[in-house]
């Protein structure tokens, strides 16, 4: 049931992708002011907002850890939390590169583009340091105390450009605003969609991965006791 | 806009999109390396656990 959920799944969001895809390069006019680099967005921005998806996922997973010391609950902050490190990286790439084509620079350390960095790096530090702790139990809860800190940058990132005394360089949020054209707003809800999609399949998968490590550790310990 | 710059986009689109999708599949692999990892070794495991469990 749940290998042919995640089969489903990464099925059903690599053909929305395809489909977006189709639309972006095959349908969408150029935009006025950034002409055809203006389609990354539709990748940029998705990362970023499924990210924060994961990552609250993870947040409610470390919670309640905490609350129930139930393992599958650090199962899912982990895979959730991997999955999102992926989706930060791809968001901070397609946007050094958009930065580099439009403001001439690779990078500029604005409150939002440095608060997503250093959002990255912290849920990087989760997964470097995860392992490095052997007892499941502490290993567990270490991190989950860690996730949870880690969040607190989160709102930092979402707030950066919302903040009425601070000028970035990273442009507005485009729905707000209504700088958002109708045309565009289909295939960005898709985009958004597909890699919700996608990356879900990627949770299970990965889900599934620490509850074989799981048992793989209890055989472990049933071997020593022989 | 002139063609430089025209050109210039869409190189830069191109970076873009080809970065996103390396970053994708890259992750896709590791994640699939890395399962056929956990599966040989629970395996191996599990055939350990069976041969200490028979009787001798």
């Amino acid at each position: 049931m749940r290998e042919k959920l995640t089969y489903a799944l990464g099925i059903l969001g690599t053909l929305v992708m395809l489909f977006n895809l189709n639309t972006i390069f095959g349908d969408l006019p150029d935009e006025a002011m950034q002409g055809t680099i203006f389609r990354i967005i539709f990748i940029h921005v998705p990362a970023a907002i499924n990210a924060d998806i994961f990552l609250f996922a993870a947040l409610c997973a470390s919670v309640a850890f905490l609350a129930k010391k139930n393992f599958l609950y650090d199962s899912i902050s982990v895979a959730c939390i991997e999955v999102a490190t992926m989706l930060l990286l791809l968001n901070l790439v397609t946007g050094s590169i958009w930065g580099r084509n439009q403001w001439g620079i690779w990078w500029a350390w604005d409150l939002r583009m440095t608060s997503q960095l250093m959002c990255f790096l912290l849920y990087l530090g989760y997964l470097l340091v995860r392992p490095a702790i052997a007892e499941p139990t502490q290993r567990a809860t270490m991190s989950a105390f860690i996730s949870i800190f880690a969040f607190a940058d989160v709102p930092l990132v979402l707030m950066a450009i919302r903040l009425p005394n601070v000028k970035t360089q990273h442009p507005g949020p485009v729905l707000e605003t209504g700088n958002l054209a109708p045309v565009y707003q289909g295939p960005f809800a898709l985009g958004i969609l597909a890699l919700f999609l996608l990356g879900t399949a990627l949770v299970l998968v990965r889900l599934h991965q620490e509850t074989s490590r799981r048992e793989i550790d209890s055989l472990r310990r049933e071997l020593h006791s022989f | 806009m002139d063609p430089i710059a025209v050109a210039n986009n869409l190189r830069f689109l191109f970076y873009g999109y080809t970065a996103g999708f390396l970053i994708l599949l890259i992750f896709v692999l590791t994640l699939v390396s890395r399962g056929r990892k956990i599966d040989s070794e629970l395996a191996r495991l599990k055939a350990l656990v069976e041969d200490k469990e028979r009787p001798s």
